[in-house]
């Protein structure tokens, strides 16, 4: 059974289409990607999946239960990484993760226990009393990054986590969510890095205008374009999609 | 609960760490009591909460009549009001340039001649303002035209008895005895005749006022003199109590700005939560803010609580209500930045509507009738007035009970609001 079933999902903001019959699942262990450049629908589409956002039409089922008709064990059951910080600057790591475990329904000492052990896993035992004020970039996401792992979720939600990093920061952030995966936990990625989704992902579903245009294993999608290369178009160049070996995107403006 | 403690721990800690802004937020209540003080000086003190006001009489009529004034004025009933000395028009100039008394009245020869026998000159009275003291002069202006209407109202009604006194007195001591007795009782008869009917039209709202107070048994209360400083703090109070409600509220911005309301949203559908935990440090900033505010007053000003628990209870149940209030100013707002210009308005309509710079009584018709009775800071103003210059058996706990509701009913609306916001992608 998957873990996080979206069918036919659809999202209008007036007159724009946000989201339009998206459709897909993750399962357990899983490490799903969701490519697309900026304003493709992603985050909208896990603005969706963690009940930010209601749909206009389609069904989120997650663990087998539609998502509105049990939202309270839905949002148990998963985690958001939102794409900007999300953290108390005043407020040590420690204490921000102590926090978002409290609000997830941790006990004070259990909230305690968690927040050492997510500090060593994030290699941040040594700053963890600093306040998030003194923090480098990598070193904030890092713990953004653990404040939704409090409560031990089985499904996570990443939007773009590794965004104005530098690349050591990037790896470390990467490896250690390769890692989640390894364990059992589902993971939901957004990226506009193609070498990310690439490296990481089990599956990726490619998005853009809202839509799903492509989905499936890496050997999947060659298969469904027949090709070692694609070439993808964009009227705009602030669109254009990045150009890869093996599977390769190259971009060329039009 | 377990949640609201676990945000109210995270803000008190937030706080502790960066304590300026509650810091400022709590010293808008001291500057709020330390304006006060310049504006009324230290004279505030003594007396009935403001200091007696300095004012001269110059006397030029020297007449009967104006004797019959310095008498009256120097009764202890008005010296708790007015300081006053009889002056001659040079001297009084001298001291209102010496910025030694606040205003002069002067009474003009021929002026109770001229009162008596209804002629249409020589009958207004002179006041000379001091300008460095325009709150005093303000309120000895509003004291002497309170005056020009009884002596108005005393010579259309006993313009001829007033006159035939005059007469007898003045004639006393060459008239014999009894015929002056027999004048000054027949006299005295009609005054009485003619004041019987007119007593129902003059004195019905003493009646019903003494009776209701005596059947609560608080006639000591009730002959208290009434505290016009009280009376303009409790307003004053009203509006600036709202005012640190809504910059302690800023916090729900920031956490929009933060991201932490959408995590947090992410984490819970149900925003009441953290509304609620939000409005518990809004009460107990703005409840720190009316300690400040009230036993300062008390303390610096000497005002005296006649209730200081009933006006605690009262005032704690209105932190309530701003707190609320306000999180659902800023829950239709959405941004700290668009919610500026739209806050203050509100705070100062809400104010002025509900009688912090005038009395209800003065604003028009339609708004005393529709408007005011129906603010949640009118009934705090009210409640607090009422509580220092008149008994309030039990309405003052119906009050305090009705603010906490609208706080909780405002503080739900607001969840809901934000709730809505984002599940529609708003900016919040």
């Amino acid at each position: 059974m998957s873990l996080l079933n979206i069918d036919k999902l659809r999202k209008r903001f007036g007159e724009t289409v946000a989201v339009e019959d998206v459709s897909f699942n993750v399962n357990p262990g899983e490490f799903y990607g969701l490519l697309g450049p900026n304003g493709a629908g992603k985050t909208t589409t896990i603005s969706l999946v963690c009940g930010l956002l209601k749909p206009d039409e389609g069904s989120i089922g997650v663990d087998g239960t539609d998502f509105w008709s049990n939202p309270k064990e839905s949002h148990r059951l998963m985690g958001l990484v939102p794409q900007d910080l999300a953290l108390y600057e005043e407020l040590t790591g420690r204490e921000n993760l102590e926090f978002w475990g409290k609000v997830a329904g941790l006990s004070r000492n259990d909230a305690k226990e968690r927040a050492t052990e997510l500090l060593e896993s994030l290699t941040l035992s040594d700053r963890g009393n600093d306040a998030i004020s003194k923090y480098s970039g990598g070193m904030k996401r890092r713990i953004n990054l653990g404040c939704a792992l409090m409560h031990r979720p089985k499904l996570l939600l990443l939007d773009e986590p590794t965004v104005g990093i530098d690349p050591q920061a990037r790896m470390n952030i990467l490896d250690f969510i390769r890692g989640l995966a390894n364990d059992g936990t589902g993971i939901l990625y957004t990226t506009h890095y193609l070498e990310e989704a690439e490296s990481l992902c089990d599956r990726i579903g490619i998005i853009d205008h809202g839509k799903i245009l492509a989905e499936g294993t890496l050997a999947d999608l060659r298969n469904q374009i027949g090709h070692d290369q694609l070439s993808l178009c964009w009227k705009e160049s602030s669109r254009a999609l990045i150009g890869l070996n093996g599977l390769a995107f190259k971009s060329r403006f039009a | 609960m377990h949640l609201i403690r676990t945000l109210l721990a995270k803000d008190l800690r937030r706080v502790r760490r960066n304590p300026i802004p509650i810091i400022t937020q709590i010293g808008i209540a001291l500057i709020l009591v330390a304006v006060i003080g310049l504006a009324f000086g230290e004279q505030a003190k003594s007396g009935s909460g403001m200091a007696p006001i300095k004012m001269a009489i110059v006397d030029e009529d020297e007449s009967f009549f104006t004797e019959l004034l310095q008498n009256s004025i120097s009764s202890k009933k008005f010296a708790e009001y007015f300081d006053t000395e009889f002056l001659d028009r040079a001297e009084a100039m001298e001291r209102v340039d010496a910025n030694e008394i606040s205003a002069v009245a002067v009474i003009p020869d021929g002026f109770s001649d001229a009162f008596l026998d209804g002629s249409e000159s020589g009958r207004n009275l002179e006041l000379i303002k001091n300008p460095a003291q325009s709150i005093y002069t303000a309120i000895v202006e509003e004291g002497l035209e309170a005056l020009l209407t009884l002596l108005n109202a005393l010579s259309r009604n006993f313009g001829e008895e007033l006159r035939n006194w005059r007469d007898i007195l003045e004639e006393a001591e060459e008239a014999d005895f009894f015929s002056t007795v027999f004048l000054a009782s027949k006299l005295l008869g009609d005054a009485r005749e003619q004041i019987e009917s007119a007593r129902d039209y003059l004195t019905p709202p003493l009646v019903s006022f003494e009776s209701s107070t005596r059947s609560d048994g608080t006639e000591e209360e009730a002959g208290k003199p009434f505290d016009l400083f009280s009376y303009l703090f409790a307003g004053m109070a009203g509006m600036f109590l709202l005012m640190i409600a809504n910059s302690s509220t800023n916090g729900i911005y920031r956490e929009s700005q933060f991201g932490t309301l959408r995590r947090f949203s992410s984490m819970h559908g149900r925003l009441l939560p953290f509304v609620l935990g939000k409005m518990v440090l809004v009460v107990a900033v703005t409840s720190i803010s009316a300690v400040i505010m009230f036993v300062g007053g008390a303390l610096l000003f000497g005002i005296e609580w006649i209730s200081p628990g009933k006006v605690a209870i009262v005032t704690l149940a209105y932190c309530v209500c701003g707190a609320g209030l306000t999180s659902l100013i800023a829950s239709i707002a959405g941004k700290e930045k668009r919610a500026d210009t739209p806050n203050t308005i509100i705070i100062m309509g809400l104010a002025l509507l509900s009688g912090t710079m005038v009395q209800t009584d003065a604003l028009p018709g339609f708004i005393q009738d529709y408007v005011s009775p129906y603010l949640p800071t009118e009934w705090f103003i009210r409640t607090v007035r009422d509580l220092q210059n008149f008994d309030m058996a039990t309405e003052w706990v119906g009050i305090s009970i009705r603010l906490c509701i609208f706080g909780f009913l405002f503080a739900g609306v607001s969840a809901t609001l934000f709730h809505r916001k984002i599940l529609k992608g708003g900016a919040v």
